[in-house]
């Protein structure tokens, strides 16, 4: 086992990569939160760490790419996964490269987990990865879970949204509709999930849609 | 000299700030809050008491700044969001006070003016902000033009969390003693966990079903540990919202903003955070950190420079103006 460099220093784990048993890694350490209450934090870290592999492991079953898992340590909150190359969606949308062919495939992953089941919890493009002979990799399964609920499914396309809305405004639109597009190829519930979309932003505090939702019914 | 008279009456507060530039000086901020004997706020009672209040806070901050009514040059008023009745006391009275003279009217978005009076009074430039009251949870921060929400509760506000809590537990009101929540004073007599619904959704949190959970706990745990449980839990929450939110900007400031941002213990957590990220920590001064007119004057100087200025026909109130709709020209 051998760490090369950190390569990044997400909210809630630390990102290695390394060797480990000569295979190209990456070491995925979840850090104990000086904030956080201790029990709490113990929790959290041991609870992510197995639902992270074994969430990763079903959406591999369900034919996304996920990288393989080498070796996990709950109570350390470790997990060592294959090292896959490329660069991130989120680079990808600042370079405005293939926006339309990427945001499909972003779709497509999105639409199969949730046929299969599996909510994601933080799908943003940061967690999208794109190999140039395997294609896009989903990375980062620290807050999915098994699911069957619309519910939780629209929070992963809101999050999505949410972030096209934040980091990348300018191409929002483009990239949500054929985001929509490939999920829709996956996934047939996506009236549903539109729907409960946009039941989740009326629910945040002083939506415009919200009000003007209101008048129309009046 | 540029002087700008603000109003502030979007929730429990009416205030009244006066703000002259070169340099930058707040020259009154008088405020009077309404404070109801028990439950929460009624709309219609509001109104009346900011109209009742508010001549005496207008005189009173006049007298602070040592100024006549003539020199004021803008009148800046926060036309949302809020709650429409009291919003309307404001407005009125903030048209009343430019109608027959040649002052100009602005209009300020509560939200951006606690932003901007953090940033005016911390030093901050470009930092990651928190705004927390008890009407808003938004992590917020300034992308190209606009204050962008990179997370907000999706359901109810972490002060509201924390007062309606307050209230059923039987601990207020009072909210808020010598300057400390009662769920501070509480919790510190606690440190058992309790397992409640810890809900972070990407950047986005969900309150309201902590604020359930805890309400049933009452029965079945002690006060105390009840009172710890919820407020490390709804602090932690947003805490890791934040990181996602720093791990995404990359910034190096963190800004709090808004009533909650006085709080004791939220600014030990986030002095943990400061060092494990290398952000520093800014915190809006008490006098600054709940609703109140001053802010509204500095954001209304900030705007008028820019020429931003509202038609008395033209306004309305906006009782759901987001933060992400106001174009920050001043800023550009």
């Amino acid at each position: 086992m051998e760490i090369v460099k950190l390569i990044k220093k997400g909210a809630e784990a630390e990102v290695y990569e390394g060797y480990f048993l000569g295979m190209h890694a990456i070491f995925k350490q979840r850090k104990p939160k000086a904030y956080r209450d201790p029990t709490l934090d113990k929790k959290i870290i041991a609870e992510r760490t197995i639902m992270e592999a074994r969430l990763m492991y079903n959406a591999l079953k369900a034919q996304v790419n996920t990288p393989a898992i080498l070796y996990l340590d709950p109570s350390e909150g470790l997990l060592v996964l294959e090292y896959v190359e490329g660069k991130t969606l989120r680079e990808k949308y600042n370079n405005f490269e293939d926006i339309k062919e990427l945001s499909i495939e972003a779709g497509r992953i999105a639409g199969r987990l949730h046929k299969n089941g599996i909510a994601h919890g933080d799908l943003n493009p940061n967690n999208l990865i794109v190999n140039d002979e395997e294609g896009m990799f989903i990375i980062d399964f620290g807050l999915a879970k098994r699911s069957d609920d619309i519910e939780d499914f629209a929070t992963d396309v809101h999050v999505f949204l949410r972030s096209l809305e934040s980091a990348h405004y300018r191409i929002k639109d483009e990239a949500f509709k054929y985001f929509i597009e490939g999920y829709s190829q996956e996934f047939n519930k996506v009236q549903e999930i539109l729907k409960g979309v946009q039941e989740i932003r009326m629910r945040g505090r002083y939506v415009e849609e919200r009000r003007k939702s209101r008048t129309s019914n009046e | 000299m540029t002087i700008v008279l603000g109003i502030e009456s979007t929730a429990h507060t009416f205030g009244v700030g006066i703000v002259k530039d070169n340099p930058v000086q707040i020259l009154a901020n008088v405020k009077d809050t309404y404070v109801p004997k028990e439950g929460g706020f009624i709309p219609g009672e509001l109104a009346r008491h900011h109209a009742e209040v508010a001549p005496d806070i207008i005189k009173k901050a006049l007298k602070q700044a040592n100024i006549d009514f003539n020199q004021i040059d803008y009148v800046a008023v926060s036309l949302g969001p809020g709650m429409g009745p009291a919003l309307r006391v404001g407005a009125s009275i903030a048209r009343a006070l430019v109608l027959h003279t040649s002052k100009k009217l602005v209009p300020v978005n509560h939200g951006i003016a606690h932003i901007e009076i953090g940033n005016f009074s911390t030093g901050a430039q470009d930092p990651v902000i928190l705004y927390l009251s008890g009407g808003n949870t938004i992590i917020t921060s300034f992308v190209d033009g606009r204050y962008r929400v990179f997370g907000e509760t999706l359901d109810i506000a972490l002060g509201n969390l924390l007062d309606v809590f307050s209230r059923e537990a039987k601990l207020a009101p009072p909210y808020v003693i010598n300057g400390v929540h009662v769920i501070d004073i509480c919790a510190d007599k606690g440190g058992k966990l309790i397992d409640l619904p810890y809900t972070v959704k990407g950047q986005d949190m969900s309150f309201s079903g902590l604020l359930t959970a805890a309400i049933r706990a009452l029965n079945r745990y002690r006060l105390e540990d009840v009172c710890y449980s919820v407020r490390e839990i709804a602090f932690d929450m947003l805490l890791e919202a934040t990181e996602r939110a720093l791990a995404l900007t990359e910034k190096k400031e963190i800004l709090v903003v808004g009533g909650v941002a006085a709080s004791v213990s939220l600014k030990k957590k986030l002095e943990f955070l400061g060092k494990e990220w290398n952000v520093s920590i800014k915190i809006v001064p008490p006098e600054y950190s709940g609703d109140n007119g001053a802010m509204i004057a500095y954001t209304g100087l900030l705007e008028a420079k820019a020429g931003i200025f509202i038609d008395i026909e033209d306004s309305v109130i906006r009782p759901r103006w987001r933060i992400d709709e106001v174009d920050a020209k001043w800023r550009s």
